[in-house]
């Protein structure tokens, strides 16, 4: 359909004019027949209809904004403004719940007059306008509610089909509202019909009752959906959590150091700092890795589209000094096995757990106790000997200083490659 | 403080060579990615552990060598002491700076990768070019894929032929890269070994290229070769510098 001459019907301007078109004939059609019939029911809804095309003409001015391209000023786009717009219909639901559940709560309370006028005695509540209907009049009543529901239900699915395709928030919500329209609508027609063949109104009201319920239930979702998209509400703790695991199994990433999740319209915005030792020539790999793996996991959880931030850092450098106790002798070079054979003290800077500079410090002829002030002087944390010497550990470790056996006799930077 | 180690392996070519991994020297970091690659090989672990060249006095070398075989065993559980180094050019070093240099035996490259963990990515990606070099490099992805149960994914990347006007890049490969390629397609069907092609136009620095497609297809492990024809530089000694992905340097 998209790339054939109908094209033009998934555009979403051609779709909310004939949204607008479908409420004004529904104004017409039913203010017209209402008055006709004396019917204050279908007039009443005709004049809500009017407050729908208002909605149509807002939805249509907030696509036009959304569409807009981003700028310096506007480096998100204008997509929230759809948000706003989701908002305001999710609002208007909740009035429209009110509408419909004071409507079928007073039609239910004359059937209990005194009830009604107790109740009436504490609230000032509207007056009950029963639907007034004939024989004369019932198909052409029929025929305009009848109509409206089918509009209501084939336009509310159109719209939907749309707004999801074209990716508009704003068209998505309104075409959940013509489709709450339409469930109204079918109230009414099954009072008509109710009333017609049973003289049975009450069903009417029973059913707006439940109609209330679903209204007022998408209406706060829409509410919800608005509200967090617009005061920039994190994405979700699952989804982000399952941002980080796939981060992290990003080859070169070491770990996820920030990230910031929010919504701009129904696309995700994911900024994320992660930390890699990698060099300045792998980071476009990783960060194009990132940004591809985050947007397929973004779609697929449902957000029309995403905005990916990937940014690197490299780790903390950790710095600390180790040392160890190291023989040399002819040009050989190990890890001495005690203090006594021991002619020198390594020191190592450490940095991201790798040696970055070592000095030697004689030790010839110095006694323990210079040994381990030398080692504190140095700010040591490990210090390491090859043989046990529980005399040379007490003096380290009460030092504040972690002792440990080498595990090989090799020096720690004297690599055979 | 982390105990710093490498790996030598030594993967049987004919199915006759007996396995082995081996480490010739506690500098580098690299303690569980030769732990995790063992298992995940089914190999033993042999650490490289000289004797005390110094000596201590009263000391003789057997004590020194039990010492320390108890020490890495503690460290490295199953592991073996070995205190002469023999370089055997089957064997696969496990070294960032020595997949750098050009060197008669197998390296692999872990860049940053603390384990060698492929997280459910079982495959591997060779490259392949219009030369020999590919196909060596297929030889020990084959051994390599078949000892753990991975697939292999065969690379190619192509300069466009302005006389061809088809999109496919695969349409624009000279012959005897063609020739390459079924050759390695069939070494892995004679291997029973999955593959998968990935043929891609020339859009960025071919080394570039090989770390993308490595990264697109999932793949735990980059298998290249140097070409004996290269004599300043070749595509391994770029991707090495260009790839966070564990690159295997075949010897």
């Amino acid at each position: 359909m998209k790339n054939s001459r109908w094209s033009f019907l998934f555009s979403p301007y051609v779709v909310m004019l004939l949204i607008t078109a479908m409420y004004i004939a529904k104004v017409f059609a039913k203010v017209g027949i209402g008055n006709w019939v004396n019917s204050p029911v279908l007039t009443g809804d005709g004049l809500h209809n009017l407050s729908d095309i208002v909605e149509a003409v807002l939805v249509i001015m907030s696509v036009y904004i959304s569409r807009l391209p981003k700028s310096d000023n506007y480096p998100f786009g204008r997509k929230n403004v759809e948000s706003l717009m989701v908002l305001a219909i999710g609002l208007s639901m909740f009035g429209l719940t009110l509408q419909i559940i004071s409507k079928s709560s007073i039609g239910i309370l004359q059937f209990f007059p005194e009830a009604d006028t107790w109740i009436r005695g504490y609230l000032e509540l509207p007056t009950y306008e029963p639907l007034l209907m004939g024989p004369d009049y019932f198909w052409w009543v029929f025929g305009v509610t009848a109509g409206s529901v089918a509009l209501s239900g084939i336009m509310g699915t159109y719209q939907i089909r749309v707004g999801k395709e074209r990716n508009h928030p704003s068209l998505i919500a309104d075409g959940q509202e013509t489709y709450s329209d339409g469930r109204i609508e079918t109230t009414t027609l099954v009072g008509i019909l109710s009333e017609y063949y049973f003289q049975a109104p009450w069903i009417e009201y029973i059913l707006g009752l439940g109609v209330a319920a679903l209204v007022a239930k998408t209406g706060c979702e829409m509410f919800l959906r608005g509200w967090r998209a617009l005061l920039q509400r994190s994405i979700g703790k699952e989804t982000e959590d399952k941002i980080k695991e796939i981060a992290l199994r990003v080859e070169g990433v070491s770990a996820v150091d920030k990230l910031i999740t929010f919504s701009v319209g129904s696309s995700a915005i994911c900024i994320i700092t992660v930390i890699s030792r990698a060099r300045a020539n792998m980071i476009k790999h990783i960060r194009r890795t990132t940004e591809d793996r985050l947007s397929r996991y973004l779609k697929e959880a449902s957000f029309s589209g995403s905005e990916i931030y990937v940014r690197l850092q490299m780790p903390d450098p950790s710095f600390y000094r180790v040392a160890e106790a190291i023989t040399k002798e002819d040009g050989n070079l190990s890890v001495a096995g005690s203090l006594s054979t021991a002619t020198h003290i390594r020191v190592y800077d450490i940095e991201r757990e790798k040696p970055v500079r070592a000095t030697d410090e004689p030790i010839t002829g110095l006694t323990l106790e210079d040994v381990v002030k030398l080692l504190k002087r140095k700010r040591v944390t490990t210090f390491s000997i090859f043989f046990e010497d529980p005399t040379l550990e007490q003096a380290v470790v009460g030092a504040g200083i972690n002792f440990h056996l080498a595990p090989i006799a090799k020096v720690l930077a004297d690599s055979a490659f | 403080m982390n105990i710093p180690v490498r790996i030598l392996a030594s993967p049987p070519l004919s199915e006759a060579t007996e396995p082995k991994v081996f480490v010739p020297d506690i500098i580098r970091n690299y303690p569980h990615f030769a732990l995790s690659l063992a298992k995940v090989l089914g190999v033993p672990l042999q650490l490289f552990a000289p004797p005390n060249l110094c000596g201590v006095p009263g000391v003789d070398i057997e004590t020194i060598n039990r010492l320390q075989k108890e020490r890495l065993d503690t460290l490295f559980p199953g592991s073996k002491p070995v205190s002469q180094l023999e370089v055997d050019p089957g064997m696969i070093v496990i070294s960032n700076s020595i997949a750098e240099k050009r060197q008669p035996y197998t390296v692999i490259a872990p860049r940053y990768m603390a384990e060698f963990d492929p997280h459910g990515k079982k495959k591997i990606i060779v490259s392949l070019g219009d030369g020999q070099a590919g196909l060596k490099a297929t030889v020990f992805a084959i051994w390599f894929a078949r000892r753990v149960g991975f697939s292999l994914v065969f690379w190619h990347t192509t300069w466009r032929d302005p006389t061809i006007s088809s999109d496919n890049p695969q349409d624009h490969m000279n012959h005897q890269a063609r020739l390459v390629l079924l050759k390695a397609q069939t070494l892995a069907e004679e291997a029973h070994v999955p593959y998968e092609i990935d043929i891609r136009s020339v859009s960025q620095a071919i080394a570039d290229g090989i770390v993308a497609a490595a990264y697109d297809n999932d793949c735990c492990l980059i298998v290249m070769k140097r070409g004996d024809s290269a004599v300043i530089g070749s595509h391994c000694d770029s991707t090495v510098e260009r790839t966070p992905i564990p690159l295997m340097v075949v010897g």
